[in-house]
């Protein structure tokens, strides 16, 4: 909703008129979504081989020796040698601290997975909502234009052929994710491109590579490099550390959530079609691609730290945009707030579903994705979907 | 205002009553000399030696189906690279134009809309703006009191607020024709505006763009279908076959009987009242 701003008065409409848009249910799935993340959160740090009450995990999570200490939050944030030298710029102590047995474990151990998997909801989501103004097709994910079919592609070649390169890994599955994207967009080219040209182009590229995993898959014989590939390919947030914290922050924060913020009026008028985009005066091209390589850099974000999670990204734009309605503003901050809530969820599902072993989370995104959609079909009127 | 002033976004909205957002004095004019169009390189679309769509005035193109109105539309918009020739918007070729300075002064309604449903009739508006704002601009003040002016010319300052998805089709062509409005080009295309509404809001967007024009002097080109509406429309009528001007000029020279068996293959009446010529159509011509 647009606010006129009154006439008396300088600083207070702009103020107002900068976050108007902002409306009641957009702040309501906001907070709903973290407190979700919360909930979700502390039930995933409560769980593991040293079982602990939830009231022990929340006081571990607020432990005030953790707080009071800022050298310690930090060297987890930062890895050990630039935390201790950050803490020491800032003026911190940089003393070892003595912490409770709980607080190690939630800290050192839990925690990192929680916020991996709010950084891979938040990457997944804005790129399906990217990927879905995009093309114009409110069916397409992260991945319709190649891109996980790339990234798995690179994951099986890197683990069944080129097995000396696996500590890559995460930038390799990310690398691959891009090329195939590329590829997609060459194929697609002629003299531009269109939304239609741009998902037949993925669906080849798809195709072809998904064929080259599954022959990679039938010449594997060691059982250990399979499992391996498969939870790279399902996704999965088993195991993840501060390492992959350390990977994925600064690509979200500094980038792909700032990027698609400032995108979103592009995205608007890219909504209204090609035609009417340029007749505005847009640089449909340029825009499209720009707006595409941020969305593949937000899903190789995601790939390079948890593998291809699916679901996610095609999801969670949908139920935000049911409730907020479809000016990409407020579907893009939405997805923000949104998709961490999706993903944080569904590793707990992941955790808890099958009792004495981890599910990857991308299958509970699967089962829990494709009824949800089951059900938008159902609900919205025929003709739409 | 001086003359040649460029459209600069906010500069030009300082008129005190906030209606007179004038083009510079003098509207643009649109020509096309030596022109071939194509799709595919050796199959022209439309060939003409020389077109022009006057400034300041009212020009429809019409003629049959595939007759070229909708391509020789799209060379004015630089959205189709001639295969030859040039078109000439104010005197300098479209093509020199930057995407965002051919937007700020020329405007284009395309024939078929589609907006995500929940977009309200002021949304859409809104988006008229961008040739006008920066990267990243919020909306002006000016911005806003072109959006209402554009509104209340198209006549749907009642539904603004209302999400376009439950509005009826001609309803939604007016929001349509409320966004090329708040852009406030100098000139403006409009492709088959009226192609697929009903007869009251065929008339309310023909009478919309007719007001622009008188009140702005805005250059108006626009494709339609039913020569009899064009005549009445129209200061100026093209008729085009096989992608060629078969006549131009004021609609009571150009609308003839002959014409009309030429050009559309119907053999007719031409009245001539005090509105131009009415058309009574009686039999198609056989082919021959």
């Amino acid at each position: 909703m647009i606010t006129v701003a009154s006439e008396t008065g300088e600083v207070v409409p702009e103020l107002r008129s900068a976050v108007s848009w902002i409306d009641a249910r957009l702040a309501g799935l906001i907070l709903g979504s973290c407190a979700i993340v919360a909930a979700a959160g502390l039930v995933q740090v409560s769980f593991g081989t040293y079982t602990m009450s939830i009231a022990d995990a929340w006081a571990a999570v607020f432990d005030p020796a953790v707080w009071t200490n800022p050298q310690y939050p930090l060297r987890l944030l930062l890895g050990d040698w630039l935390g201790t030298e950050v803490a020491r710029l800032l003026g911190f102590s940089t003393a070892p601290v003595d912490l409770a047995r709980e607080s190690l474990i939630v800290w050192g151990l839990r925690l990192p997975r929680v916020l991996v998997a709010v950084l891979v909801g938040t990457n997944l989501a804005i790129s399906g909502a990217v990927f879905q103004a995009v093309t114009r097709n409110e069916l397409a994910s992260p991945f319709i234009l190649g891109v996980s079919a790339g990234a798995g592609l690179a994951i099986l070649l890197t683990l069944v052929v080129f097995s000396g390169l696996a500590t890559f890994l995460p930038l390799i599955a990310a690398g691959g994710g891009a090329i195939a994207f590329a590829l997609v967009y060459a194929i697609a080219w002629k003299g531009g491109t269109n939304p239609v040209r741009l998902v037949l182009a993925g669906v080849i590229v798809s195709t072809v590579f998904g064929s080259m995993q599954t022959g990679l898959f039938f010449f594997t014989e060691d059982l250990g490099v399979v499992q391996s590939a498969i939870s790279w390919t399902t996704g999965s947030l088993t195991g993840v550390d501060w390492e992959q914290v350390r990977i994925a922050l600064p690509w979200t924060v500094l980038f792909t959530v700032p990027l698609t913020l400032l995108g979103a009026r592009q995205l608007n008028v890219l909504l209204l079609g090609e035609r009417t985009a340029r007749s505005l005066g847009m640089s449909v091209e340029r825009v499209r691609f720009l707006l595409s390589a941020v969305a593949v850099l937000a899903a190789g974000t995601a790939i390079a730290v948890a593998g291809i999670v699916s679901f996610v990204g095609l999801i969670v734009p949908h139920m935000v945009r049911q409730l907020v309605g479809s000016d990409y503003k407020r579907v893009v901050l939405g997805s923000v707030f949104a998709g961490p809530a999706l993903v944080a969820v569904a590793d707990v599902g992941a955790r808890l579903a099958v009792p004495g072993t981890q599910l990857p989370v991308g299958i509970v995104t699967g089962l829990v994705g494709g009824p949800y959609f089951l059900y938008l079909m159902r609900k919205t009127e025929v003709g739409e979907l | 205002m001086s003359k040649g002033d460029t459209p600069d976004s906010t500069d030009s909205i300082a008129g005190p009553s906030g209606d007179a957002i004038d083009v510079d004095g003098e509207p643009p004019e649109l020509e096309a000399k030596e022109l071939t169009l194509s799709y595919e390189p050796g199959k022209p679309v439309v060939e003409l030696d020389r077109l022009t769509v006057p400034a300041g005035e009212v020009t429809a193109l019409v003629g049959p189906n595939g007759s070229g109105k909708s391509t020789l539309l799209k060379s004015m918009n630089a959205e189709l690279n001639p295969e030859d020739g040039t078109v000439y918007f104010d005197g300098r070729d479209v093509k020199q134009y930057g995407t965002t300075e051919l937007a700020q002064q020329l405007g284009l309604l395309s024939q078929q809309n589609t907006a995500p449903a929940s977009t309200t009739v002021r949304e859409l508006a809104a988006h008229g703006r961008y040739p006008h704002r920066g990267f990243f601009d919020s909306l002006s003040e000016g911005d806003e009191r072109a959006i209402d002016r554009a509104l209340e010319r198209v006549g749907v300052d009642d539904i603004a607020d209302r999400p376009v998805g439950g509005l009826s089709g001609g309803q939604q062509q007016l929001a349509w024709l409320a966004m090329t409005f708040a852009q406030e080009t100098d000139a403006l295309l409009l492709d088959e505006p009226t192609t697929f509404l009903d007869l009251h809001h065929q008339l309310r967007v023909l009478r919309a763009a007719r007001e622009l024009n008188e009140e702005r002097g805005v250059t108006v080109c626009v494709v339609l279908h039913d020569i009899g509406q064009a005549a009445r429309f129209a200061d100026n009528l093209i008729a085009l076959r096989d992608g060629t001007p078969y006549e131009w000029g004021p609609p009571d020279e150009v609308v003839t009987p002959d014409l009309l068996e030429d050009v559309f293959g119907v053999e007719a009446e031409v009245g001539f009242g005090p509105e131009g010529p009415t058309i009574v159509p009686r039999r198609p011509v056989e082919d021959d």
